[in-house]
């Protein structure tokens, strides 16, 4: 096509500019597929952290507040579960398998998760992947402790080192435990999940590295003898959470039903998958907000492409009359125009492309390790090639204008040439 | 046959009170050199528009080559201008963003008929173009410059080389002349005489400056045939 050869010659004639109104473009194509992509994996890493359970107990607050603080290791417990309670519930028939989950320590930044050998037998991620071991085996005394396999990588720690885990979340934690140093006996698979991120101990750990704490204040030094802790003494009188798994799905109800009419205490049962829906709908209107300004943005980008193409249209008359000499239709003065618009909104939308795979490149990691969500570098889903398609035929569209002028400007001009 | 010819034309510019244009009757004959003058301001361009088809008369009639153009569709009005006539400016007669041969090739982009015409001259268009700017006297150095480069003289024998390339019937050339100085303008007419003869092109050369006009076969002053001169 002589024409469209005509629009890229003087494209690249006025390519400082082209070039900027490309980069607009880009940037705002790469803004909007990069929310467009973080939105959908993200709901999908956080849809993949938890599978398998049927229900998460933990103590009466909301159930979005629950799933984020057991499962995703978001915020704090403010109440607890009585052990007794936990017994009581968990002994019922139709209950196939708990685990209990005591949060509420850290080390070096890391989550400390109290919990038995269970977690790793049944707490399920993804599509229903079981934990897995990539070195070493779970714990089996007291001061021994199952790492993930980000703390392990991060931290540097191989099996048979000696950790020191404190009270309370910080890293920086005034009140270290340090009289009590954990053996790592096992380091897990990654899974993407929060459960790389966590040290995970035994619930009598977690009573022993508290064994002489009295409300909040930390033992006076060597009121606690190590060796003469005795493990049978060491029974966990509360928990955080509770991982529930049922016999048959008809149960969950019921068993949700109990427990949330449970007389001894105040107590919630949540379904993960509803949890995680209350989720999105509580962060549906930041997320369209994003979606919108996304838009709002490529809509600037192309509008600044309409500009640049207006701009040019006047000194570009005379361009247009030595066209019409040669034999051009006023059509194809319409159809030079608009290939200048559909040029740049594809150049526009093909660098937004490269552009939104090169940043993806780069925040892969800082989400996975800022906020645990696994954002994988696919290729261009359906979704994505439409909202591509949508941009360029909005380019087209906006380029229609430029176009009618000229249209009519050379069908105005004539050969007289008036500039 | 007359290769222009014109009867009872009347042209009025859009939103103007005035016809520019009231011309009874005015012909050209194949292969005559016309001369064509008047002031500025006289519709010399408006005139070249009709005859070339990118401007329509209100009333009458344009003949050009045995075809009333006047009643073709406007497709086929431009399709025709792109087979039969070379368009010549007063300057800036190219397109920035193409080389020089690229400009001169323009035309066969446009006509089926002038390219093949073109590439029965020449092996390529390129060729073609390259020989129609050294019969022109543009060596092959200046034809690898940007057209930005070449100086209003030069670019205006581009400018006639792409008039002239696939051998149209007919040459307009609206003051191509005007703005080069006076040597240049004698030898740039007699390189485009040399070329029209060659091809047995008519031309209809368009100028507000008497002094050019003795170099023609024929003068035709606008005022004479013009109703409409008298009145501005
Ligand atoms: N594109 C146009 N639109 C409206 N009026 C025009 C246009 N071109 C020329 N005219 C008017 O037509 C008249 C003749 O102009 P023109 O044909 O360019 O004269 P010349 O070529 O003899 O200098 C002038 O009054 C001019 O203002
Ligand atoms: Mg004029």
């Amino acid at each position: 096509m002589a024409i469209i050869k005509l629009a890229l010659k003087s494209l690249y004639n006025r390519r400082a500019t082209a070039l900027l109104t490309v980069f607009a473009i880009a940037v705002s194509v790469s803004l909007l597929l990069g929310v467009e992509r973080v939105r959908t994996q993200a709901k999908e890493s956080f849809a993949n952290t938890i599978s398998g359970t049927d229900l998460i107990i933990g103590a009466r607050t909301g159930p979005v507040q629950l799933l984020l603080y057991s499962v995703f290791r978001i915020g704090n417990a403010t109440n607890n579960i009585s052990w007794q309670s936990y017994e009581d519930i968990t002994k019922q028939k139709s209950v196939k398998w708990s685990v209990p989950l005591s949060l509420g320590d850290s080390h070096r930044g890391y989550r400390v998760l109290g919990t038995n050998n269970d977690y790793f037998k049944y707490y399920q991620f993804g599509q229903s992947q079981p934990l897995q071991f990539h070195q070493g085996q779970p714990f089996n005394s007291l001061f021994e402790t199952v790492i993930g396999a980000e703390v392990a990588q991060k931290l540097n720690y191989t099996i048979g080192d000696k950790i020191i885990i404190a009270h309370g979340a910080g890293s920086t934690s005034f009140t270290k435990h340090d009289q009590m140093p954990f053996t790592i006996t096992g380091i897990l698979a990654p899974t993407s999940t929060p459960v790389d991120k966590t040290v995970h101990v035994s619930l009598s750990a977690i009573e022993a590295i508290h064994l002489g704490w009295n409300n909040g204040a930390p033992p006076v030094t060597g009121s606690v003898n190590v060796s003469t802790i005795d493990i049978n003494t060491l029974k966990p009188q509360v928990i955080t959470a509770a991982l529930v798994g049922m016999t048959s799905k008809i149960r969950v109800f019921q068993l949700q039903r109990m427990v949330n009419q449970y007389k001894q205490e105040p107590l919630q049962a949540i379904i993960p998958g509803v949890a995680l829906y209350e989720l999105w709908s509580m962060m549906g209107i930041a997320e369209q907000a994003l979606v919108v300004i996304s838009g709002f943005v490529v809509a600037s980008g192309l509008l600044g492409m309409l500009t640049m193409i207006l701009a040019s249209l006047n000194e570009r008359r005379r361009e247009m009359a030595i066209l019409r000499a040669v034999g051009a239709r006023p059509l194809q003065i319409f159809m030079l125009m608009i290939s200048e618009a559909g040029i740049l909104a594809l150049a526009g939308a093909l660098l937004g492309i490269a552009t939104l795979f090169s940043m993806l490149a780069i925040a892969q990691p800082i989400l996975q390790e800022q906020f645990g969500i696994l954002i994988t570098i696919s290729l261009l889903t359906v979704y994505e090639w439409q909202l591509l398609g949508l941009v360029l035929i909005s380019g087209l569209t906006i380029g229609v204008v430029p176009s009618i002028r000229a249209y009519r400007m050379s069908l105005a001009d004539g050969m007289t040439i008036r500039v | 046959m007359p290769i222009i010819e014109l009867n009872n034309v009347k042209y009025r510019w859009p939103g103007s009170s005035n016809p520019v244009i009231d011309i009874e009757h005015f012909s050209i004959e194949q292969g005559d050199k016309i001369f064509l003058k008047g002031p500025s301001g006289t519709g010399k361009s408006t005139l070249l528009g009709l005859v070339a088809g990118v401007n329509l008369p209100d009333s009458g009639e344009v003949k050009v080559l045995g075809h009333q153009i006047n009643s073709l569709k406007g497709r086929h009005r431009d399709h025709f201008r792109a087979d039969h006539m070379g368009y010549i400016f007063q300057m800036f007669n190219l397109l920035p963003y193409l080389s020089v041969t690229e400009n001169v090739c323009l035309p066969c982009h446009f006509s089926k008929r002038r390219r093949s015409k073109a590439l029965a001259q020449s092996a390529t268009l390129k060729a073609e173009a390259q020989r129609l700017l050294n019969d022109l006297q543009l060596g092959d150095e200046l034809i690898h410059r940007p057209v930005s480069e070449l100086s209003i003289g030069q670019q205006q024998r581009v400018a006639a080389a792409r008039a002239l390339i696939g051998q149209p019937e007919l040459i307009i050339a609206d003051e191509p002349s005007s703005a080069l100085d006076t040597d240049a303008r004698e030898s740039f007419i007699n390189l485009l005489f040399q070329e029209c003869k060659r091809d047995n092109s008519t031309l209809l050369f368009v100028s507000h400056d008497d002094t050019l006009s003795p170099l023609f076969d024929k003068q035709v002053e606008l005022s004479k045939i013009n109703q409409t001169c008298g009145a501005l």
